[in-house]
């Protein structure tokens, strides 16, 4: 049992952006533990004052290269509701096909490229394609057709040029939802694959065994389908307000050891993930991913944070029978094009959106112009923080029989769990030259 | 089309980290010129994952990159990636940080058929947040550029009736 211990992981691996843990115990009191975000702001709800609504979604959507499609979403829709334009029921298919396809995107890349290596002790996925190509083979399949689908839908994969303000830039055709369905028919075995390979893996006691329950916060549409697009937002407490009010439950604050800004909720920390989109939207789920859910030894209400990843690959399951069935519905009734939808008023609107991660919040307001003059963004990484150094608190306690290594990788799987997305970091080749 | 198939110009980085901006810009640049057919020019930015299906697509690559190999910086590396031992970012990767390099490691690994890529790059010297690159890499972006197109008329000349 350590008494004194002093663990500092400099920018932590396998997250998106610059972190660091800190533990510092001594004659066994745990005097510091904390996730340092140690990466600068980047000011974007700076850059787009100034913009025209229709410029605001291409900007905005640069805030993440990997949630690009959701910023693109959450952009879209708080300005559709600054401006008071309506779209069809249509459009909204077609968005939510393209925003569930970045869900699958992101959920597959998270559980094969970040989780498993820590569950199998590889480094990295270069060792995992190393013992099992087969299943990295799978996985990168799996991001090709992810890929491929937002090409199709949103105009290219990262950065959407097709969902604008008021609809959408082009419609897709009766022959490329046939294709698209194909493609998702096509892929179903490796859905399949994945199902089985999470719930075959063994994993760790401190992984299988943690349970911190919290607050979830998410959106939630009691009488429609497991909302990821719009809704209202709940809280695990039982509290369920309209999205326009969302500062009415959501309350950023500044801690001095991180650069992007702590947020509390209904209670002082509260969890936004798939985790907490399975807690709070458990009935709203298709069979088929309640199924994987039991396979994957998910109760309900799951308060294990390292299971956030189990509830990605239920999100998988669900969203291909989800989309399958839409894109059913979109060829037997294949939309015309419409025109975009122009504003009917200028003034504040909000917007929540769920994305990989959790529930993102985008609010702005507009002059009569339709020029932004306010904005603001709340991104679930900021949302997470300080329930992952709850978490932490959880997790030391239990674990302090063990070695130096494995609490340090154990803290790190925690913060992975939430796949948190910090930010893009530089890429530069290196080489050795043989002698 | 060549009859050695597509060629695709590739510049990666990230145009907001100094040096890490050699790719782009020079891909910038070379969009001035008139290419012949078969050659696609392709700001590969920092899309890690996403250039093995890209570079899948083509017959070969050209490839510019700020390339760190140990040594002072500003000074043109023109080499093919064969001759090469990629250090790749081992346990750091990050969805955000697989870098040409872990991507190459990667399809090598799984065996995954990748066409003769040739590295163009500079040795960075400004790493550092901010757009723009250092005055050594500055001075050598005509030298970088000649050297591309002296490569590209190589491949051009191979076979000059197809082109």
């Amino acid at each position: 049992m350590h008494e004194n211990l002093n663990i500092n992981v400099h920018h932590m691996a396998r997250v998106e952006g610059h972190g660091n843990i800190v533990l510092n115990m001594k004659d066994g009191t745990i005097e510091d533990l904390r996730l340092d975000i140690v990466e600068s702001p980047r000011f974007f709800e700076a850059f787009v004052v100034g913009r025209h609504y229709r410029d605001v979604p291409h900007v905005t959507s640069r805030i993440c290269g990997i949630c690009s499609v959701g910023h693109t979403m959450a952009s879209v829709r708080a300005v559709e509701n600054a401006l008071g334009m309506e779209v069809s029921e249509n459009v909204k298919k077609i968005r939510k096909l393209l925003h569930d396809a970045a869900f699958l995107q992101s959920h597959v890349l998270h559980a094969y490229f970040l989780v498993a290596p820590d569950v199998l002790g590889v480094g990295s996925v270069i060792p995992l394609a190393e013992s099992h190509p087969d299943v990295v083979k799978m996985a990168l399949r799996m991001k090709k057709f992810t890929n491929d689908v937002c090409d199709a839908l949103g105009g290219r994969t990262v950065h959407p040029i097709n969902v604008i303000p008021g609809g959408l830039a082009r419609f897709p055709t009766k022959k490329e939802l046939i294709e698209l369905k194909a493609y998702y028919e096509k892929m179903l075995p490796d859905f399949e694959t994945t199902y089985e390979v999470f719930s075959s893996l063994d994993y760790p006691d401190w992984f299988a065994g943690f349970d911190r329950p919290t607050e979830y916060i998410s959106l939630h549409k009691p009488d429609g389908e497991y909302p990821l697009y719009d809704g209202q937002v709940i809280s695990s407490t039982g509290r369920i307000i309209d999205e326009q009010d969302y500062l009415s439950m959501i309350h950023e604050r500044v801690e001095s050891h991180a650069a992007a800004k702590h947020v509390s909720g209904e209670t002082d920390t509260y969890m936004a993930s798939a985790l907490a989109r399975y807690n709070n939207n458990y009935d709203q789920l298709r069979p088929k991913a309640k199924e994987v859910a039991v396979k994957l030894g998910m109760g309900h209400p799951c308060t294990n944070t390292f299971a956030n990843t189990f509830a990605q690959v239920v999100e998988c399951a669900h969203l291909m029978e989800e989309d399958l069935a839409v894109l059913t519905e979109l060829i037997e009734n294949t939309p015309e094009p419409e025109a975009p939808v122009e504003p009917t008023k200028f003034g504040r609107g909000a917007a929540a959106v769920e994305v990989p991660r959790g529930i993102l919040f985008h609010e702005y307001t507009f002059g009569e112009d339709g020029i932004l003059t306010d904005a603001n963004c709340i991104i679930p990484t900021g949302q997470n923080l300080a329930n992952i150094e709850a978490d932490m608190q959880k997790l030391v306690p239990g674990i302090l029989d063990r070695s130096k290594e494995e609490i340090t990788l154990s803290l790190e799987c925690l913060v992975r769990a939430y796949d948190p997305c910090i930010s893009c970091a530089t890429h530069f080749l290196e080489v050795d030259f043989r002698e | 089309m060549s009859s050695q198939g597509r060629i695709l110009v590739l510049g990666v980085g990230n145009e907001l980290y100094g040096d890490d901006g050699v790719g782009p810009r020079a891909v910038a640049t070379l969009l001035e010129d008139t290419l012949p057919d078969g050659i696609d020019l392709m700001d590969g930015a920092t899309r890690g994952l996403d250039l093995l299906y890209t570079l899948q697509d083509y017959d070969r690559a050209i490839v510019i990159d700020a390339v760190c190999d140990g040594g002072e910086g500003g000074r043109l590396l023109d080499f093919d990636l064969e001759e090469v031992d990629l250090r790749g970012y081992g346990p750091q990767i990050s969805l955000h940080d697989l870098d040409l390099g872990s991507v190459i490691l990667l399809a090598r690994t799984l065996g995954e058929e990748l066409p003769p890529i040739r590295v163009l790059g500079l040795t960075p010297s400004k790493t550092e947040p901010g757009p723009g690159l250092s005055p050594e890499c500055e001075k050598m972006m005509p030298e970088l550029l000649a050297r591309v197109r002296m490569h590209l008329a190589e491949f051009v000349e191979t076979e000059p009736s197809t082109c």
